[in-house]
């Protein structure tokens, strides 16, 4: 299958520049930073002398110029090494996968609530009537200008301190992600309403609609059953640059809810000028961009059977 | 900010929204009208509010809103409406500056890309599909490791967090104008490359930027004030909107207020730009359509 | 400000000792029945909000350095919660006619957790490594005062020397930065200590594993049975465990405690301790933090504040009553010195409402400075410039430092709050006294906290001589107070001290620092040890 191995090893290729474009921008752009980063590995401990200083120096490599620090950066990122964090004093991949799940957690949900409630919301408001139409596009419009910050907030005093419904900070407890979740899915569901609701617009006004309600399929069975199939593609693609992005997401929700995760981490490593760390999470942000990119072809393939030929993946 | 999304960040790897059946006439007008306060309160806050934002009045303070302040009182006894009023000029600048220089950044770059051969081309704009690859908010806390804190960090990385979607769309636009007639015929007639790139070139590319920026513009006031909510961009007591919502936050259960109107006004600023921007938007595409 | 006391700064009186007022109830606080005792087991998990910089008590000056090696290294004298002085490692002791000797007699039955045994030789070894060079001690050194050198003179009979006769030694020699480790412990390096990896002592815990950024770990001692008579338990300690986490956000730690992720958090900020005793399953335990309230300290030697008329003026400009009203939620209490009321006799409470708020005379000294002109903000100006007054802070600005900012506005004074996260630079700043004013606090239940914070050798570039200040009395007013054996008489000296700081206005104390500690209801015995920080020792847990 020469054709499928060409397929994956020119997505593999383009992956992998993706990420190396994405850790060298971080790279330099961390080694521009006026003052010293020896400041920040000592922290406030200002007791250090300069012979430990210089230790420090040649224990982080540097003490080396700019170029041999670079390729050991990219020897060691080839290698899944991302260096020690200046101010944990562990490994940089340690501190990530240990906040790797709660942020994961959170985006995962945040990703399938918004899914269901855009579907949900999209099959219900395209009906014939325009009314509905209007409204849940004004509400769209408010919910996508609504910074999460603030919807975090506004959920918070509602759902926590007012009626008192739901936990205010993390916890075992799984109702404490409901607020975050919703947090998050609100306005990815407010994006992409339109988006779906517009495919099954489109498609229900195909022929294969009529015959489907000639047929005398229902009209909720045809919206869902037809409709929306054809409505996927877009927000397919949508949905996933949106999973892509969540990290970012995170980093505001995480704080807004006092979460632990990556978004918390990357926060405080900015604080504290910690660059191991920041520079891990760029890559760790670049790679899940690019693994989410490949799942979401994968899954045209599967919405669309005629994908299929051109990628071979139905030859495996 | 808000939920990164594609119409704010104009990052290109997602379609443009359009929302079907919304048609804001009167709307647009009621957002201009909204727009057209927020930018005096912006330019002239004493209209509005004559006390400084500044004044505290420790006895008065976590006062709920009523007739003597309409907004309420803050944790140091600051009227929450005269905080807002003042602030709006802060919230606007860093979303308006850093669109600007987004817009800049993005029109060098992407000339650049454009007139370049091959190699640099593939090189710019790989270089932006790797940005693109990082969240932007992301992308915005790096800028502002190397710029530092405050409005001009807040400011710098938010413009950079734009800067690579756009410049994918100035350089499309300007290989669509390079092959243009026009243009061939003045390659052909030898006029100097720069002079193209001055008189052809960069005007096209500039209209359709121009109203992707004003789409975003919401979004950039938005990302700009989750900055100084993360405590990165404004630093207390400017009354920055972002800013107020962090310090407002550890009062959520005494005093809403302090946190909310803030977020309403913000709100309020962000819809009312993008109604305007998507009129602006349906606008020119009707035209380039017709 | 590298040793601030970070943690109880927001903290808040809701009623001294809530909780043990609570616990004497009965019933649980989840309704089931509660009385069943004292409990051996369990394990307690408590939230700081900051992370020591260096671990090693004989190098840090961080109080909450002192806190968490507390379990782990004890002292030859103990201070009880009330301020005073009894056995512990040190079984007697008696001072010399001049005061300049102390002579220790050892208990003989303490050893390490490493298993050596302690006697004089570990005791002088522990000495000599705090006066070391290389440990580089930022303030157990300066407790030592004018140490001269130790003897052993017994197995278990030391004699501590000094150049002058020195009274602060004993209660110095109870806090942790004086505590005693393992002399084997000491040879692993200042690296070593200060990464609070090799940390052996004597006491109730043994240091377990630390996770840096997050936790660390502590299990019980099984052979403890040398605690002070005072401590509120003997024998071992009750629990089998205890972990400390690291949660420097105040929603976060707050939120951790009330979902019940941890057992007790400190520093409960005065917005959210309502929420938090309101709840029946938590209380607040709060205290008084003896020592150096929250100052400000003015720089007598800055361009700005070596004229005495501006620096009175900057003191009288602040309502701190108003401040410390709505700042605390009307449960702070506003400072009149730089002591703490509940400084083991050394406040002078005379200098209550002697030096009121009066923003009219402010404005009049101002006036005769030369502050006459007006800026389009309404700061004053002087020969076109603006009066700014230039704050280095580690961090963010406090909420109470954002109210004077506010409030010294209304007199015309720009209060420049400088924000800086590296350490380095402030502390930089710091040192070539490149600023007007420092606000720092500094906790330590014994009066000659003032000799840190006036004496002229304080002023060095290690010292915490804020002010700057260099009056001959002021030393000599200091020498006297260490060198009296009578409380009465170091107290007067002490007073003497005090007015001296606030005529001359080289302070403005603010506030005085409250210990807030949210307690899980389950939690019992804890209690806030003369520093007011919690000592684990016999607290215990319900069993879940």
């Amino acid at each position: 299958m020469p054709a499928l191995l060409r397929v994956v090893v020119a997505r593999l290729g383009a992956a992998a520049l993706v990420v190396w474009g994405a850790a060298s921008c971080a790279f330099l752009a961390l080694h521009l930073i006026p003052g010293d980063p020896v400041n920040a590995i000592v922290g406030s401990n200002s007791l250090v002398g300069d012979e430990q200083r210089a230790e420090v120096r040649h224990h982080y490599g540097l003490d080396q110029p700019l170029a041999v620090q670079y390729l050991r950066y990219l020897l060691r990122l080839a290698h899944g090494d991302l260096g020690d964090s200046y101010q944990l004093q562990q490994p940089v991949s340690s501190v990530l996968s240990a906040q790797f799940r709660p942020t994961a957690e959170l985006a995962l949900w945040a990703t399938l609530v918004a899914v269901a409630l855009a579907v949900a919301v999209a099959v219900l408001t395209s009906g014939r009537s325009r009314l509905p139409r209007r409204v849940s596009a004004a509400i769209e419009l408010v919910v996508v200008s609504t910074p999460s910050f603030w919807l975090g907030i506004v959920l918070l005093t509602v759902f926590s301190f007012r009626l008192g419904w739901l936990p205010v900070s993390d916890g075992d407890d799984v109702r404490s992600l409901v607020l975050p979740v919703a947090t998050l899915a609100l306005p990815i569901a407010a994006v992409l309403i339109p988006v779906v609701r517009e495919g099954l617009l489109r498609a229900l006004e195909q022929p294969f609609a009529q015959t489907a309600r000639a047929r005398g399929l229902a009209e909720p069975a045809v919206r869902v059953r037809h409709g929306l199939r054809h409505a996927a593609l877009p927000a397919l693609t949508l949905t996933g640059w949106f999973t892509g992005t969540l990290l970012g997401g995170a980093v505001v929700v995480e704080d807004v809810f006092a979460r632990s995760g990556i978004g918390r981490v990357t926060l405080q490593a900015v604080e504290g000028r910690d660059l191991p760390v920041v520079q891990g999470v760029v890559a760790l942000s670049a790679v899940v961009f690019v693994a989410v990119g490949a799942l979401i072809e994968v899954l045209y393939v599967l919405v669309d059977p005629r994908l299929r030929e051109g990628t071979g993946v139905t030859a495996a | 900010m808000t939920t990164e999304q594609p119409v704010r960040t104009g990052r290109s790897t997602a379609p443009t929204q359009r929302v079907p059946g919304f048609r804001p006439r009167p709307g647009v007008l009621l957002a201009a009208a909204l727009l057209a306060l927020i930018l005096l309160a912006a330019l002239v806050p004493s209209l509005f509010a004559d006390g400084s934002p500044t004044d505290t009045d420790p006895l008065n303070a976590l006062q709920p809103p009523g007739s003597e302040h309409w907004f309420g009182t803050d944790q140091l006894g600051r009227d929450v409406f005269t905080r807002v009023v003042h602030g709006t000029r802060y919230s606007l600048a860093i979303g308006a500056a850093a669109t600007g220089c987004g817009v800049a950044l993005a029109v060098l770059w992407g000339l650049a890309a454009a007139l370049s051969g091959r190699f640099g081309n593939a090189l710019l704009m790989r270089v932006a599909d790797a940005l693109l690859a990082v969240p932007g908010l992301l992308l915005a806390l790096l800028v502002v490791l190397v710029v530092g804190k405050g409005v001009t960090g807040a400011t710098a990385a938010v413009a950079v967090g734009l800067a690579p979607g756009f410049a994918r769309v100035v350089r499309a636009q300007a290989l669509l104008v390079r092959r243009s007639g026009y243009v061939e015929a003045a390659v052909a007639i030898g006029v100097r490359r720069s002079l193209i790139v001055l008189r052809h070139v960069l005007p096209n590319t500039l209209a359709p930027l121009l109203v992707l920026a004003t789409v975003t513009l919401g979004a950039s006031v938005s990302t700009g004030a989750a900055l100084s909510y993360l405590g990165l961009g404004a630093q207390p007591p400017t009354p920055e909107w972002g800013a107020m919502l962090t310090e407002g936050q550890g009062f959520l259960e005494q005093a809403w207020w302090i946190a909310f109107f803030p977020g309403l006004l913000l709100v309020t600023t962000v819809v009312t730009v993008t109604v305007l921007g998507r009129h602006a938007q349906a606008r020119s595409e009707g035209r380039s359509a017709a | 400000m590298r040793s601030r006391r970070t943690a109880p700064l927001e903290a808040v009186l809701l009623s001294v000792l809530v909780l043990v007022g609570a616990q004497a109830c009965g019933p649980g606080a989840d309704g089931t029945p509660g009385g069943s005792g004292p409990r051996t087991g369990g394990h307690l998990t408590y939230a700081v909000k900051k992370e020591p910089d260096c671990w090693d008590p004989h190098t840090s000056a961080q109080d909450v350095t002192a806190f968490v090696q507390r379990p782990v290294f004890d002292s030859l004298v103990y201070q009880t919660p009330d301020g005073e002085l009894e056995p512990w490692l040190a079984q007697s002791w008696r001072t010399s006619e001049d005061g300049e000797v102390y002579t220790f007699t050892l208990r003989q039955d303490v050893t390490f957790h490493d298993g050596t045994p302690l006697d004089a030789e570990a005791v002088k070894a522990n000495f000599d490594h705090v006066t070391a060079k290389g440990t580089r001690s930022q303030y157990a050194a300066g407790l030592l005062g004018p140490y001269q050198g130790t003897t052993v003179t017994g197995k278990y009979q030391l004699e501590v020397r000094f150049e002058r006769p020195y009274a602060p030694f004993l209660q110095a020699l109870s806090t942790t930065y004086l505590g005693i480790a393992s002399p084997a412990s000491l040879k692993a390096g200042a690296d070593k200590l200060c990464s609070g990896t090799d940390s052996v002592g004597s006491g109730p815990f043994k240091a377990g594993a630390y996770l840096r950024g997050q936790q660390r770990q502590y299990t019980r001692n099984p052979d403890y049975h040398w605690a002070p008579e005072h401590a509120g338990h003997s024998g071992p300690a009750m629990l089998d465990s205890l972990t400390l986490r690291f949660i420097a956000e105040d929603t976060t730690r707050v939120g951790a405690l009330t979902s019940g992720q941890v057992s007790a958090i400190d520093a409960v900020p005065a917005n959210q301790a309502p929420m938090v005793s309101r709840d029946p399953h938590f209380g607040i335990l709060t205290m008084d933090v003896p020592g150096v309230v929250d100052t400000f300290f003015l720089n007598t030697r800055s361009e700005l504040f070596s004229d005495v008329r501006v620096r009175t003026a900057f003191q009288r400009a602040v309502d701190l009553d108003a401040i410390t009203k709505s700042v605390f939620q009307g449960t702070g209490t506003r400072a009149w010195s730089p002591l703490a009321p509940s400084t083991p006799h050394s406040y002078d409470a005379a200098l209550e409402k002697s030096w009121p708020f009066d923003r009219a005379l402010a404005g009049r000294l101002l006036d005769e400075a030369g502050w006459t002109g007006r800026d389009a903000q309404g700061y004053r100006t002087k020969d076109g410039r603006t009066l700014t007054v230039v704050a280095p802070v580690y961090g963010k600005p406090s909420l109470f430092s954002q109210a004077v900012q506010g409030d010294l506005k209304k007199s015309g004074i720009r209060l420049d709050l400088a924000a800086s996260t590296d350490a380095t630079e402030v502390a930089g700043r710091l040192a070539q006294g490149r600023y007007d004013v420092v606000e720092t606090s500094w906790g330590r239940a014994d009066g000659d906290m003032l000799s840190h914070f006036f004496l002229t050798t304080e002023g060095s570039a290690t010292g915490h001589n804020f002010s700057r200040v260099s009056d001959p009395r002021v030393d000599d007013w200091l020498r006297r107070a260490q060198a009296s054996q009578s409380p009465d008489e170091r107290a007067a000296n002490y007073a003497e001290v005090q007015r001296w700081a606030l005529d001359q206005a080289a302070v403005v104390p603010a506030y005085v620092v409250k210990a807030a500690v949210g307690v899980n209801r389950k939690v019992h015995g804890l209690r806030l040890g003369s520093s007011a920080w919690p000592e684990f020792y016999g607290a215990w847990t319900e069993a879940r």
